[in-house]
């Protein structure tokens, strides 16, 4: 009988595997792994075979994917139980994960989870979540991010979700997906270029910038009802937005009274207020997660480089002095580093800037990486990039250790930003 | 009277050491003693030496002073001093026979006194005398001893001071020699410096030379890159004036035939009011004349009177009508002029624009065509309403509808010449004396300035928009897909507003411009080079119809 489930387990992992890629608009290549990894098992749960998409496997992508596990192959063993697990069949494993999956009377899915730790064979943690059907994926990335988090310390991110625009030929869609580039969303589709979408604070609404009305606007738009509104609309240039940390305002560029500046404006589009009053180019606002300061990218010395302004004052405090051109900052979830796209040399570089040691660290080899945003744990950095002559969005960690790339199967995927933690 | 001799034979010697060469230590003699030419017996080679040595041994031997070698004053002293010693010893050897001579006298002397007095006192001793016969041969034997040993010693003296003066004179020769080898070592040692001196101080000239060359030929190296330089520069300047001088010239005679071609455009557009005014005054005279004849024919009939006045005034207001249209129709040409003066920098609107005003004109003609006609009518029917019969009021009817056939013609011709020009003007299309037909400036590399070069392209779009306020312009600012699409967009923005300020400096309203930009997201082409990234640094003036 378990070596039928088995067979059918395999044969429908088969299938999965040669299915999915087909689902996903991106998928993952990663490259390089942490400094040391962590081995560990994910037994794949019982009665798992039953559901359409395998919970394990979810699992099992999300911790390799971030490069700081070593992924054990099960045994024969496959226990389901910690009453079944026998320690001596996982030496050489730090962590277990065991599990089962009971598809209730209504329809919904009931999963019981634990990790063990198999050094000191204790139970670490369990837990039992039910779901529909279709949300085995976030099942999934919740399970991740909890062995993620019991193993390194650090919350995980897999159950997060990043935007960014599609184009194809003159289409350009902005889309939502989970981080892992499955579960996409289209929100926005239309025949003119999209740019800069930024999340709010609570991950509820996207503000972004689009060319539709022949110049650029800023609109934000809700992601639960899909509604939108003009939050900027005045001759000239409208872009840049980003949200302050309380939720309410956001940093906005104009072009209305001169050179493009930096602009404080609420959510419902009233109260706007002016900045910066340099006369060159001030734009890519970022807020500080206090609140109180703003990252923005300057020209105003001759070349655009990185400045930091309290939001309430005028005077602007110079970051990048290093060769080239620097853009795009945004503040680390800590506030105590910045990632940009550093120019040298024609290449763009994705770097960290450090403020207590005022030290750049690049992180990449360097190409065509722009638009850099943390994750919320601060431990990945998602950027826009290209490989084989098409836009492709990477992932590096923020130690510079591990990289992932994130091919689309059609067009140029570009402007991308990591979304917050779920509340 | 012996140690008065020893002294001078000392003295002697002393006198030739102390005249024998010159002192070791005297450098500026030795040195000139090694710029004088060598002796005949040089001290080259030892066996010279032992000549030499062998000739002073001989001279030595021969004692004659006269075979001394007058060739060297060495030679000479040492002659000097042999001579002397030879007198010397010569004056020894007389010393001692004179002293000889006065001993035997003495010695006689002491005889005869010694034989007188034993003669004397033989008779009183004899015993005494033959003591002092003994005492007197004891006494001479003891004196011929001491004269022998005297005699001896002289010769012992005389002996050890000729050997004394042999060695000496060795001792000499050999200092001489080795004086004037040391001169001659010296001598080839300073020969040598001086010759490794003149060596070094040829090659430090030699290098100094190469050196100053070395410099001079830097110098006129430098100085004719320096010239070539400057000849480049001022060949360059001289080109850019040049260039800017063509570039003026051209862009006045651009400017010229702009004027020329705005002028004969008013001219034509003036000709064309006229003729059509002309047209329509005649038009308004025949209808006048109509009234008139219609007047005249009131008597006739009443009914046809009141017929023709109605009929006047259709075709008065026809008239007005269509001198209204002749009107529009003039203004029309005109702007359809100066659209075609503009339509070198704007093809497509001055296409469209040329079209509409042909269309227009067509439709204008074929609109007075069939108001005059209409009038035509409306005269024809009021003629034939008032009297049939009267044939001059149809002659002037008929009279009426050939001219405004003919004002239609004109109105056509009109038209036709308007739409040649139009033609013209586009025919000139990217000809680069059109300023205007410059639709596009582009940008160095994160540059938001209008290029100086370029200012004039803007100025005479300004021109035209100043001087056309119907119409308006979309500036659309665009940057190279390098930096961040942010900074693009605002870079594009910086663009476009550029434009936008020195068309308001130009003249033209604010209401006229719509500036924007397409940062990155539009590019004029998609390649990743700077070629494609040239092109699409750019600000494109689009025309519109406000």
């Amino acid at each position: 009988m378990r070596g039928m489930n088995m067979l059918r387990y395999w044969i429908l992992l088969v299938l999965l595997c040669t299915a999915l890629p087909a689902r996903a608009v991106l998928t993952i290549d990663i490259v390089g792994a942490g400094e040391r990894q962590i081995p560990v098992a994910i037994v794949p749960f019982a009665n798992e075979e039953k559901l359409a998409q395998s919970i394990t496997e979810v699992v099992s992508q999300d911790l390799k994917n971030s490069g700081l596990f070593r992924l054990i192959k099960p045994t024969s063993k496959m226990p389901h139980e910690p009453r079944e697990v026998v320690y001596a069949d996982w030496r050489g494993v730090e962590a277990l994960a065991i599990g089962s999956v009971e598809t209730l009377q209504d329809g919904r899915v009931r999963v019981e989870f634990r990790l063990l730790d198999a050094v000191k064979q204790t139970e670490l943690f369990g837990q039992a979540v039910t779901a529909k059907k279709d949300q085995m994926r976030a099942i999934g990335h919740r399970i991740a991010d909890m062995i993620y988090e019991k193993l390194t310390g650090n919350p995980g991110v897999f159950s997060t979700r990043i935007a960014y625009v599609n184009r194809q030929g003159k289409n350009n869609r902005l889309v939502v997906a989970d981080s892992d580039g499955y579960n996409d969303r289209v929100v926005l589709s239309i025949n003119e270029p999209i740019m800069s979408p930024a999340w709010s604070p609570d991950g509820s609404k996207l503000a972004y910038v689009t060319l539709e009305q022949g110049h650029a606007v800023v609109y934000v738009q809700s992601l639960a009802t899909n509604q939108r509104m003009v939050l900027s609309s005045a001759p000239g240039s409208n872009s840049a937005p980003v949200w302050a940390p309380d939720g309410k305002h956001l940093a906005i560029v104009l072009s209305r009274d001169g050179s493009p500046q930096i602009y404080l404006v609420r959510s419902d589009g009233t109260g706007l207020r002016r900045l910066t009053f340099s006369g060159a180019i001030d734009t890519e606002p970022d807020f500080s997660p206090d609140g109180k300061y703003l990252l923005f990218t300057s020209d105003r010395g001759g070349k655009p480089q990185i400045y930091r302004m309290p939001v309430e004052g005028k005077t602007a405090e110079r970051l990048t002095f290093e060769g080239g051109n620097n853009f795009s900052p945004r503040y680390s979830p800590d506030g105590k580093s910045f990632v940009f796209a550093h120019q040298v040399g024609g290449h763009f570089h994705i770097a960290v800037h450090d403020f207590q040691s005022r030290q750049m660290q690049v992180l990449t080899e360097g190409g065509w990486e722009k638009r850099p945003s943390f994750s919320p744990n601060g431990k990945l950095v998602l950027f826009a990039t290209e490989a084989h002559g098409r836009g492709v969005l990477a992932i590096v960690s923020s130690d510079g250790r591990v990289k992932q790339k994130l091919s689309s199967q059609a067009g140029d995927v570009r402007e991308p930003t990591w979304g917050p933690f779920l509340k | 009277m012996k140690n008065i001799v020893i002294g001078a034979l000392l003295a002697s010697l002393l006198v030739a050491c102390a005249s024998g060469g010159p002192p070791a230590g005297d450098l500026g003699r030795r040195g000139q003693a090694a710029n004088d030419p060598p002796p005949p017996m040089a001290v080259d080679s030892a066996p010279g030496a032992s000549v030499e040595v062998d000739t002073l041994n001989a001279d030595y031997s021969d004692n004659d002073p006269s075979s001394v070698s007058p060739t060297s004053a060495v030679d000479q002293e040492i002659a000097a001093q042999e001579a002397a010693e030879e007198i010397a010893a010569q004056e020894a050897a007389e010393e001692i026979a004179a002293q000889e001579a006065a001993e035997d006298a003495a010695l006689l002397a002491a005889e005869e006194e010694a034989a007188q007095e034993a003669a004397e006192e033989i008779a009183a001793e004899d015993a005494a005398l033959l003591a002092a016969e003994e005492e007197a041969a004891r006494v001479a034997a003891e004196e011929e001893a001491a004269r022998v040993a005297a005699e001896d010693a002289a010769l012992l003296a005389a002996e050890q001071a000729a050997a004394r003066l042999a060695a000496e004179e060795i001792a000499a020769q050999e200092a001489a020699e080795d004086a004037a080898r040391l001169a001659a070592a010296h001598a080839a040692e300073v020969q040598s410096a001086a010759l490794e001196a003149t060596k070094a101080a040829e090659a430090r000239a030699a290098e100094e030379a190469a050196r100053l060359a070395a410099a001079h030929a830097a110098e006129v190296q430098s100085a004719a890159l320096e010239a070539a330089k400057a000849a480049e520069a001022r060949a360059a300047e001289e080109a850019a004036r040049l260039a800017a001088a063509h570039a003026a010239e051209v862009q006045r005679a651009a400017l010229e035939a702009t004027k020329a071609a705005e002028a004969q455009a008013a001219a034509d557009a003036a000709a064309a009011r006229e003729a059509a005014n002309a047209a329509v005054e005649r038009e308004a005279a025949n209808a006048a004349k109509v009234a008139a004849e219609l007047d005249a024919a009131k008597a006739a009939a009443a009914q046809a009177a009141a017929d023709a006045a109605a009929a006047r005034e259709a075709a008065n207001a026809a008239a007005e009508r269509e001198a209204a249209n002749a009107a529009k129709a003039a203004a029309e040409l005109e702007a359809a002029n100066a659209a075609a003066a503009q339509a070198a920098a704007d093809a497509a609107a001055a296409r469209e624009a040329a079209n509409a005003a042909a269309a227009q004109e067509a439709a204008n003609a074929a609109k007075v065509a069939a108001e005059l006609e209409a009038a035509n009518a409306a005269a024809a029917q009021a003629a034939a309403d008032a009297a049939a019969a009267r044939e001059a009021t149809n002659v002037a009817v008929a009279q009426n509808a050939a001219k405004a056939n003919a004002a239609r013609d004109v109105a056509r011709d009109a038209a036709k010449a308007a739409a040649a020009r139009e033609a013209d003007a586009e025919a000139s299309l990217g000809a680069p004396s059109d300023l205007q037909a410059k639709r596009s400036i582009f940008y160095p590399i994160d540059i938001d300035a209008v290029p100086e070069q370029d200012k004039h392209t803007v100025q005479a779009h300004a021109k035209y928009l100043a001087g056309n306020q119907n119409r308006s312009v979309r500036l659309e600012g665009n940057a190279d897909e390098r930096g961040s699409s942010e900074y693009n967009l605002a870079l594009g923005q910086r663009r476009a507003d550029g434009v936008k300020k020195m068309l308001l400096l130009g003249g033209v309203k604010e209401s006229q411009i719509e500036s924007v930009s397409y940062g990155e997201e539009k590019p004029a082409a998609t390649a990743h080079n700077e070629a494609a990234w040239s092109q699409n640094r750019r600000t494109d003036l689009n025309y519109k119809v406000k």
